[in-house]
């Protein structure tokens, strides 16, 4: 009788759980309808200028035109590859500047204060510098991407392996470890968490390096459509990139998000 | 297996120079189980750390085995003083720790190691974090990891200090009968003076500032080979625990070394 009553219990909970969600999913579909809606309506309505602030109708048959002729695929891909590549060398360029740093205690005590000038300079500064060193094209944005989290991803994770229990590190010298061990083993991953909260901060860096990159001069990518729609007076071509640009970047948070799920359960289940 | 001569360590520190022990000398022979007691800071993990290798002496010499040791020897197993399991590995990889470090890591010396799970209980937790785990299971489990890679001298910085009672007095005799039945020796220190009568077989008594050692007491041969439960119970455990205490009182009141 009472276990009987613990499961319909659970079941009625379950059960609301389940409610609530779909009351959260609804809730949020709702308000993006009704941002496109008033969207739209507003600029037809002539409250808002359709000439810069286009709707979504045009925007939309645009995106159409643009996938039809594949020019949109290009352009995105060309700015989705750039970003990835950014992303990763920056990521796994900071760690592995912050493994020497962890390596030599001589080396970054020696590079300190270099590492906090970079890291409080505004990278984007820097964009004509980086310019004549790797060309214009798409080398400049990918070190325009890499060099925005690449200083902050040294910083971070550095200063995680720094932070790492003594002790774990003293367990394994106790059998003897190596450097190399004890980073392989204790360091390494005492710092993963702090590593995947990094990568999620970077995909955001990696985006404002290559679209400010392709601001300056790219002649492909979703940067060049704002700057190019932007120049003639084009505004559902800039309304559609930030688009663009919105769904790729949340869909690479997400798989960011994706990987440590995937981590923790695996961590979990061995 | 081990001695020790006049063996002293100093701690540089940007403020100062802190003698942590000085003249040490000892003797441990194969199969011996030797306790540390003493008070705080007297620099009883300082001299174990020594002998696992962890950093030199500042003067002294370590002779392991009729030779100097100079850093980690196969021969030393460690036990810190709490049990620093990796939380993210399971306890079936934790215990692996130890044999893939020493480069020991194979299907034999991992079936071995599983088989000392089991024997302390622990098989079936194999698969879970150390989180999932009780004070006294870890221990057993930290225990496992230290003895995988085979170590004869085993170095315990009081291993039972975080358990309640009644756990500890378990434990003790799990872990007496498992290092007997390996024939290890054994040094271990503890703030228990009953555990270190019951467990050991010569108690070293330090005192600090700096840290030496004050007296040495050898177990009454009555005891001596008992498990530490039984030890507990024979007549002679409290006159000899009586002895101890009133050096040990001694020691532990400031400005009254009479050494
Ligand atoms: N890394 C260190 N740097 C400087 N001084 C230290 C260091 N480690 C220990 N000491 C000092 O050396 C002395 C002995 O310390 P130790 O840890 O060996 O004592 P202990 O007997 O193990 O104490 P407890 O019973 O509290 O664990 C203490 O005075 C302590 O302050
Ligand atoms: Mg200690």
């Amino acid at each position: 009788m009472l276990k009987y009553q613990i499961q319909t219990l659970h079941k009625h909970y379950l059960h609301k759980i389940k409610k609530e969600k779909r009351r959260i999913i609804g809730t949020q579909l709702l308000l993006l309808c009704v941002f496109f809606l008033t969207w739209e309506v507003l600029s037809r309505l002539q409250w808002i200028d359709p000439l810069i602030f286009s709707m979504p109708s045009r925007v939309w048959e645009l995106a159409i035109e643009n996938i039809a002729d594949g020019s949109l695929l290009i352009h995105s891909s060309v700015t989705l590859t750039e970003t990835i590549i950014g992303f990763t060398l920056g990521t796994i360029g900071g760690t592995c500047i912050a493994l020497i740093l962890w390596w030599s205690p001589f080396l970054s005590k020696v590079l300190d204060p270099y590492l906090v000038v970079l890291n409080s300079m505004p990278k984007v500064a820097l964009g004509p510098i980086i310019i004549v060193a790797f060309g214009p094209g798409i080398p400049s944005v990918i070190a325009m991407a890499c060099l925005l989290s690449i200083v902050i991803t040294t910083l971070v994770v550095y200063n995680a392996f720094q932070q790492v229990d003594e002790n774990y590190k003293k367990v394994l010298l106790t059998f003897g470890a190596t450097k190399k061990q004890l980073f392989r083993h204790a360091v390494l991953p005492a710092c993963y968490p702090t590593i995947i909260s990094t990568m999620k901060v970077n995909v955001g860096l990696s985006w404002v390096g290559v679209i400010v990159g392709e601001f300056l001069v790219a002649k492909q990518g979703l940067g060049y459509l704002i700057i190019y729609g932007f120049q003639v007076f084009q505004f559902q071509q800039v309304m559609m990139s930030l688009l663009v640009i919105a769904i790729l970047a949340s869909l690479m948070y997400k798989s960011i998000e994706g990987l440590e799920k995937y981590l923790m359960k695996r961590k979990k289940r061995m | 297996m081990l001695s020790l001569h006049n063996v002293e360590k100093v701690y540089f520190t940007e403020e100062n120079a802190v003698q942590a022990v000085t003249g040490i000398d000892l003797n441990v022979s194969d199969g011996e189980f030797i306790s540390f007691i003493g008070p705080s800071g007297c620099g009883k993990t300082t001299v174990l750390s020594m002998i696992a290798g962890l950093f030199p002496p500042t003067s002294g010499r370590i002779i392991m085995r009729d030779k100097e040791m100079k850093g980690y020897s196969k021969e030393t197993g460690y036990m810190l003083q709490e049990d620093y399991l990796f939380p993210w590995l399971t306890i079936r990889k934790n215990i692996e720790l130890g044999l893939i470090i020493t480069g020991m890591h194979n299907k034999n010396t991992i079936n071995e190691t599983l088989s000392l799970l089991k024997q302390l209980g622990l098989e079936d937790k194999a698969d879970a974090f150390p989180s999932e785990l009780s004070g006294g299971m870890r221990q057993r489990a930290a225990l496992v990891r230290m003895l995988a890679p085979h170590p004869s001298l085993l170095l315990l910085d009081e291993p039972f200090s975080a358990l309640d009672y009644q756990t500890k007095l378990k434990l003790e005799d799990l872990v007496y009968t498992t290092l007997k039945e390996q024939q290890k020796t054994a040094i271990l220190v503890t703030h228990d003076l009953s555990e270190a009568i019951a467990m050991s077989d010569r108690i070293y008594l330090f005192q600090s500032n700096p840290g030496r050692i004050h007296n040495v007491f050898d177990v009454p041969e009555t005891f001596k080979y008992k498990r530490p439960l039984e030890a507990r119970n024979n007549p002679d455990f409290h006159p000899f625990f009586q002895r101890v205490w009133k050096e040990l009182e001694n020691v532990e009141v400031p400005n009254t070394n009479t050494s």
